[in-house]
């Protein structure tokens, strides 16, 4: 009996194993892709994970997954605001009596916002640089916020 | 940190402005050709046409080098915000720099065409990218 049993939980993580490993499949061909914002969520989640295994001090941790996390709002900000400037300038574009001065405008404006947030990125990434050593520095590399990357390279291409 | 991020980020930053000012070059050169009946002012169109398409690729790849070195720059640590802000200084020139000589070619493009036929190649409500 004691053998029986014994052989039975001996089995069971297998069982479980495979039972899990058919969810899965499943799970995965009938799964829907994520929206952008739920990519953007899963990928802040994803990095925040990864400040933590690789930054040990847990307060130093909670700054850094913070400023990431200011940082991905500024990112999607940037892109909101370059995506308006483009309707901007693509409605001034279109309108044949435009003047110079018109376009001239608006870009003193963008110039204005794109000095005011390239600050602030600069300003969060010199606090990162504070709270990490060289080498969690370097580890961090490979920390990615792939949904707002790939936003950044469209509207810069 | 989050270097790939930060390149995207400033990569961004340095051609945005210019970037609205690029017009959809093919989609651009296909309406000016269905709505441009006379040869001479289609053919001076799409000559202007191709200048910003050219203008548009030397840019990319001026940048493309100027990024490497910011990209650099970046991956260190120990790198002071005023020494990226300096590096990205030329960057910031050139997309201005673009930003002019687009609006150049935008404006040698309207002496070209006539109100109605920029309606047509240009319509109301669409996007430069």
């Amino acid at each position: 009996m004691t053998t029986v049993l014994n052989c039975r939980s001996r089995r069971t993580p297998q069982v479980v194993w495979w039972l899990l490993l058919a969810l899965v499949a499943a799970t995965g061909c009938s799964s829907k892709p994520l929206t952008p914002e739920q990519q953007a969520q899963a990928d802040l989640s994803a990095c925040d994970a990864q400040i933590r295994k690789i930054v040990a001090d847990p307060a130093r941790a909670d700054r850094l997954v913070a400023l990431t996390g200011e940082f991905n709002k500024l990112g999607w900000e940037s892109i909101g605001r370059v995506n308006e400037y483009r309707a901007k300038v693509a409605a001034l574009n279109s309108n044949y009596d435009a003047t110079r001065e018109d376009f001239e405008a608006l870009i003193s404006k963008q110039d204005a916002v794109r000095e005011t947030l390239l600050k602030k990125a600069l300003a969060l990434r010199e606090q990162m640089a504070a709270l990490t050593t060289d080498a969690e520095w370097e580890q961090l590399r490979s920390a990615r916020l792939r949904a707002l990357e790939n936003g950044l390279k469209q509207l810069g291409s | 940190m989050l270097i790939a991020l930060l390149t995207a980020y400033l990569i961004m930053h340095f051609s945005s402005d210019s970037s609205a000012l690029s017009a959809p070059f093919a989609q651009a050169a296909e309406r000016i050709k269905k709505n441009v009946s006379d040869d001479d002012r289609q053919k001076q169109a799409l000559t202007v046409i191709d200048q910003m398409k050219s203008e548009a690729q030397a840019y990319t790849q001026k940048r493309d080098s100027s990024m490497d070195v910011l990209a650099r720059l970046l991956a260190k640590r120990t790198t002071a915000a005023s020494d990226i802000e300096h590096a990205s200084q030329p960057l910031i020139d050139e997309d201005r720099a673009r930003g002019e000589r687009l609006l150049d070619l935008r404006f040698k493009l309207k002496s070209v065409l006539t109100s109605s036929e920029w309606a047509k190649v240009f319509p109301v409500g669409e996007t430069a990218t």
